[in-house]
């Protein structure tokens, strides 16, 4: 599950950390302060997000946020389309294109090669097929899972 | 090597460590993102060593793309079951939590089990993704999903999985189309928006206007999204990282941990058009329930459903709490519907270290029972 790095074993760092970490754990003095903060930080934020005065505020905010951000987004595609410069949803939708395109590729290679079982298993004498009384008259048997490539997408989180 | 190379060596790792550092968290400052992660992630793996593990482990192929949705399956080493599964997930985050760490993946685990499997991935909305409607949705790539599936798999039936708000659409889906589903499984589902605490406070139309959203960026960007669930939490999101200072030597807890944030972190720009009936319909008016929600001119009978259902709930979820997810028996129209309670948090029904020995065997039993065995026990 776990990858262990091949550079140095950290030191500095990680004993910060864990130093930090103990500091503030619950066993300790200071973290039990810690936690009372803690508990009480949560309180007045549960607190705060029920409140009709912030939802109200907060909702106002957003509103006018969107609405700037509007005004903000149109000017400065229009300074850069003036400077015939791509603006950045331009660049972002012509990677989202490539990406799709990436995509498509792919799932045309695994369809071909669903085709191709299929077409191979209509050429075998009908004796050889398998049986196809549970599938439905439109569908030809399933390809054995062996059969269909495993293939490991590195970047497919995209 | 001699000394002097020695030394080189290890000052040009130290400064390339330390450059990786600096890339990181210069490259996080520059999204601006309000998760804490982009900016944590390189300090606690440089401390704890590890290194990011591959996103969906389990080996899989795409089968069908449509727009940015992918479907992707993930055969089974030894078929058992002729009737595949197809994942619907929450159009929120990405499909990848259900194939989340090898050993810790209920995709894995159900190939094991014998199920052909397939996973619908959203993908990251983009423009021609602002004006998808939920007919388009469903009719159009959720039904094609199911198409390709049965193609695929060699079956005319297919047992849908809904998780989060994929359970939603899954519901509608069945609702609508319900030729071809053979089970229906829905995982941590909201289905009475009335319950769903904070969530439903936040998205009432006197607070939030959903419409100046839309029409502001046309898809909902990733940081208003993110931004609802850190103000859900905000404390929490922060102090969690201290219990990852306290096992910091503890390399499958840091990988874990950091995996889990990763994909927290993933958020993807919700489809607009969607989003704007999904929070009109559902959360501000809560016509799902009352099966009043309107999709392609057509409401949204839930007890259309006739299929066997099986309602996942997690007892700690603050997401979708038990209450969102209860009452969805008695809207049905099957008689053949259990609910499954489990003591875990929303994502832990999906990644949490008791799921693969406590939850999935339970579902897997479900389903076993309720699909159908390949020909001649293959």
């Amino acid at each position: 599950m776990t990858a262990p790095d091949s550079r140095p074993a950290p030191g500095l760092l990680a004993r910060a950390l864990k130093k930090v970490g103990q500091l503030t754990s619950p066993e300790t003095r200071s973290g039990k302060v810690f936690t009372k903060a803690e508990r009480g930080l949560t309180q007045v934020a549960a607190r705060l997000a029920e409140s009709p005065t912030f939802l109200r505020v907060s909702g106002g905010l957003m509103r006018r946020g969107f609405t700037l951000q509007i005004h903000r987004t149109s000017l400065m595609e229009k300074t850069l389309h003036s400077l015939r410069v791509p603006t950045s949803s331009e660049v972002d939708s012509l990677r989202d294109q490539l990406r799709r395109m990436g995509d498509q590729v792919e799932a045309l290679g695994s369809q071909l090669e669903h085709v191709v079982e299929l077409l191979e298993r209509q050429e075998q004498p009908p004796a050889a097929s398998a049986p196809t009384s549970t599938v439905s008259p439109t569908l030809t048997p399933p390809p054995e899972p062996e059969l269909v490539p495993r293939r490991r997408r590195s970047g497919s989180a995209r | 090597m001699n000394r002097p190379a020695q030394a080189f060596q290890r000052i040009r790792s130290f400064v390339s460590s330390q450059v990786d550092v600096s890339r990181s968290l210069a490259q996080a400052l520059q999204d601006r993102s309000i998760n804490p992660y982009p900016y944590l992630k390189p300090i606690f793996e440089k401390a704890a060593g590890v290194r990011e593990p591959p996103i969906s482990p389990t080996p899989h192929s795409v089968v069908y793309t449509r727009g940015s949705m992918r479907l992707l399956r993930y055969a089974s080493p030894r078929r058992r079951y002729r009737t595949p599964i197809l994942f619907v997930y929450s159009l929120i985050n990405r499909w990848y939590i259900l194939d989340f760490l090898p050993g810790r993946s209920l995709i894995e685990y159900l190939t094991r089990q014998g199920y052909d499997v397939y996973a619908i991935d959203w993908g990251i909305a983009g423009q021609e993704e602002q004006h998808l409607t939920w007919s388009e949705l469903l009719g159009g790539h959720i039904r094609t999903a199911v198409r390709w599936t049965q193609r695929v798999s060699g079956s005319d039936d297919v047992t849908l999985y809904g998780y989060c708000m994929g359970g939603t659409m899954a519901l509608a889906y069945t609702a609508l189309h319900p030729e071809g589903v053979r089970n229906l499984v829905v995982q941590a589902t909201p289905v009475d928006f009335s319950k769903g605490g904070v969530y439903s406070l936040w998205t009432q139309p006197q607070h939030f206007d959903v419409d100046s959203l839309v029409d502001a960026y046309g898809n909902v960007p990733t940081y208003v999204l993110e931004s609802g669930f850190f103000m859900a939490g905000p404390v929490q999101r922060i102090t969690k990282w201290l219990d990852l200072c306290r096992q910091i030597d503890d390399p499958a807890f840091v990988t874990t941990f950091l995996a889990l944030e990763r994909w927290g972190s993933d958020a993807v720009p919700f489809p607009g058009e969607v989003y704007r009936q999904y929070m009109r319909d559902c959360y501000q008016q809560n016509l799902f329930c009352q099966n009043r929600m309107e999709v392609g001119g057509e409401r949204v009978d839930l007890s259309r459903i006739r299929c066997p259902v099986l309602n996942i709930i997690a007892e700690q979820d603050n997401i979708a709490p038990p209450a969102m997810s209860e009452p969805l028996p008695g809207l049905l129209g099957t008689k053949d519907c259990e609910t499954m309670h489990f003591p875990v948090g929303h994502i832990g029904l999906s990644a949490s270290s008791k799921s693969p020995v406590k939850v999935w065997p339970r579902i897997d039993g479900w389903m076993s029972q309720r699909s159908r065995p390949m020909e001649g026990g293959e």
